[in-house]
């Protein structure tokens, strides 16, 4: 944790050294997004050893996920002052969503869509954003998360860091008409955006 | 600067917004709502309520149980009949109303013996040396009187609630008897290779499907024949009915045992060892599935037999003088 905290701040003395003042405009990106899930999965399984009889119990699970996928996007100012400017981030990409910890049963390509409104701030010694947003993900499994977070601009390129605020809940629903969690998902990770 | 981060924090709570929770699976969980249980009763494996006070039920003893009061309490009914020996041990019980009724016992050796009560079992009356297959509802019994010499299965019929029986009709077998039972009006004989033969003396329609397998034989515990459903249960589920051959095809294996199975018109539950399953629809896909507790659980009992009372309640026993009314 450490160790990504020290290049977290790297990353942003490097960023902060070479960000430039900019006007927000108009422009089409591409990039990639590395993202990390923790998925947290409550079931019934049989947990009898081999040649017993079954044994059912209710489990639950944490496992870990990650996604790795490239994407295109724009970046479409709102509203504009000299220092400072809103706008929407909208992007579409597609990856593979993999299984680091005891959550094989998700893996699977995916089709990804981060979307966001933001604030940038460019009068600043660092041209920063915030933004908040959801990211839809289309998989076996869809799930949609509400995501927020911050970012360094540079003339061409754009690094944010986001996570989820709240996670995403599938249920199971018991013929008794019970609720229950089954798989809960959320995100954490970073963007990089590169315009044309 | 203040508008547009005003702009933003009305936005982001509609972000939270869900208008309906998405479900994964549906999972079918039964509760106990009652339990009949008999104190050191033993493996039961027949019970018949006739009405919701009085009750009867046997485990592998010469001797049944009986409750008037629901099944807080159970008194042991013996047969004091000189006919039945103390190895005899009953294998069908069936009660066509509180007082009257029949028991069909066995014994490891010849001994077969059609016991007829209509005093709630105070006395007990021999009237047939041969197979029980079942009652009606409408005061009818049925056995099937089978032959050493050739594989046939004379049927007779009682109209008077099993005190004499009369020559209804011959099936033939190309294997032994195994087991008979009567569902509806209709009278079902299934012989050791799996074969289930049926006659119907309403309509004097004859059918025949095959449940088990002809290379091994895999004895069928219990089976189950209507307009809503047929299926068969033992090592598994068989549950697919499949025109070519009128054979059953099986569906599902637990991996345990299955000794019973009754539906209410297309609703059905098998029981048996460590394992309750159901054909409840839960979308994935698959016919037959796990039953598991309100907890989400798996059951640790092994189970003899079930009985549906309406759509959502059902009777079961087991093991060590298990009797459950249950919830589903």
């Amino acid at each position: 944790m450490k160790k990504i905290t020290l290049i977290i701040l790297c990353l942003f003395a490097y960023l902060g050294a070479n960000a430039q003042s900019d006007t927000d405009e108009f422009k089409i990106h591409y990039g990639i997004v590395a993202g990390i899930l923790p998925v947290k999965l409550s079931g019934i399984t049989n947990t009898a050893a081999n040649n017993k009889p079954p044994s059912y119990r209710r489990v639950d699970t944490t496992g870990i996920m990650g996604n790795f996928e490239l994407l295109f996007g724009v970046n479409l100012p709102l509203y504009r002052t000299t220092n400072w400017s809103i706008g929407a981030n909208l992007n579409a990409g597609a990856g593979r969503l993999g299984s680091f910890r005891a959550a094989e049963g998700l893996d699977s390509y995916i089709l990804d869509f981060p979307e966001f409104l933001y604030y940038r701030n460019y009068a600043s010694t660092i041209d920063f954003s915030v933004f908040a947003g959801f990211k839809h993900t289309r998989a076996p499994l869809n799930f949609t998360l509400p995501i927020a977070g911050f970012g360094i601009n540079e003339e061409n390129s754009t690094f944010l860091f986001y996570g989820s605020l709240k996670r995403d809940t599938y249920y199971s629903l018991y013929s008794n008409g019970d609720i229950h969690s089954a798989v809960k998902i959320g995100e954490f990770g970073i963007m990089y955006f590169s315009n044309f | 600067m203040i508008k547009s981060l005003r702009f933003l924090l009305y936005i982001i709570p509609l972000l939270f917004f869900s208008c309906e929770k998405k479900i994964l699976e549906i999972v079918p969980v039964t509760q106990k709502v009652e339990d009949l249980s008999i104190q050191n009763g033993g493996n039961i494996k027949l019970f018949s309520f006739p009405s919701s006070q009085v009750g009867y039920a046997a485990s592998d003893t010469n001797f049944i149980y009986k409750t008037t009061d629901g099944g807080k309490s159970w008194t042991q009914v013996q047969f004091n009949n000189s006919q039945i020996n103390s190895y005899a041990k009953c294998k069908k019980l069936e009660f066509y109303d509180d007082q009257n009724g029949i028991c069909y016992l066995e014994d490891s050796y010849f001994l077969k013996a059609v016991l007829v009560t209509n005093n709630g079992g105070t006395t007990w009356t021999r009237t047939e040396s041969n197979n029980l297959a079942g009652i009606t509802t409408d005061g009818k019994a049925y056995i099937c009187e089978t032959s050493p010499i050739n594989l046939k299965c004379l049927i007779k019929e009682s109209k008077d609630k099993g005190k004499t029986f009369k020559d209804l009709i011959s099936l033939e077998f190309t294997e032994k008897f195994e087991a008979g039972k009567v569902i509806g009006s209709t009278i079902f004989i299934l012989d050791e290779q799996g074969v289930v033969h049926g006659y119907n003396p309403v309509n004097s329609d004859t059918l025949r499907y095959f449940i088990g397998i002809t290379s091994t034989h895999i004895p069928m515990n219990d089976f189950l024949f209507t307009d809503w459903i047929k299926v068969a249960v033992g090592g598994g589920i068989n549950g697919t009915y499949s025109e070519y051959g009128h054979s059953l095809i099986m569906d599902y294996d637990g991996g345990n045992g299955y000794y019973s199975v009754d539906a209410y018109q297309d609703f059905a539950i098998a029981v048996g060892k460590y394992s309750i399953v159901t054909n409840m629809e839960t979308q994935d896909g698959e016919k037959w599935h796990e039953v598991f507790d309100q907890n989400g659980n798996g059951f640790n009992k092994i189970f003899y037999k079930i009985k549906f009372i309406d759509n959502r309640h059902f009777l079961v026993s087991g093991e060590k003088g298990l009797i459950w009314k249950m919830k589903i």
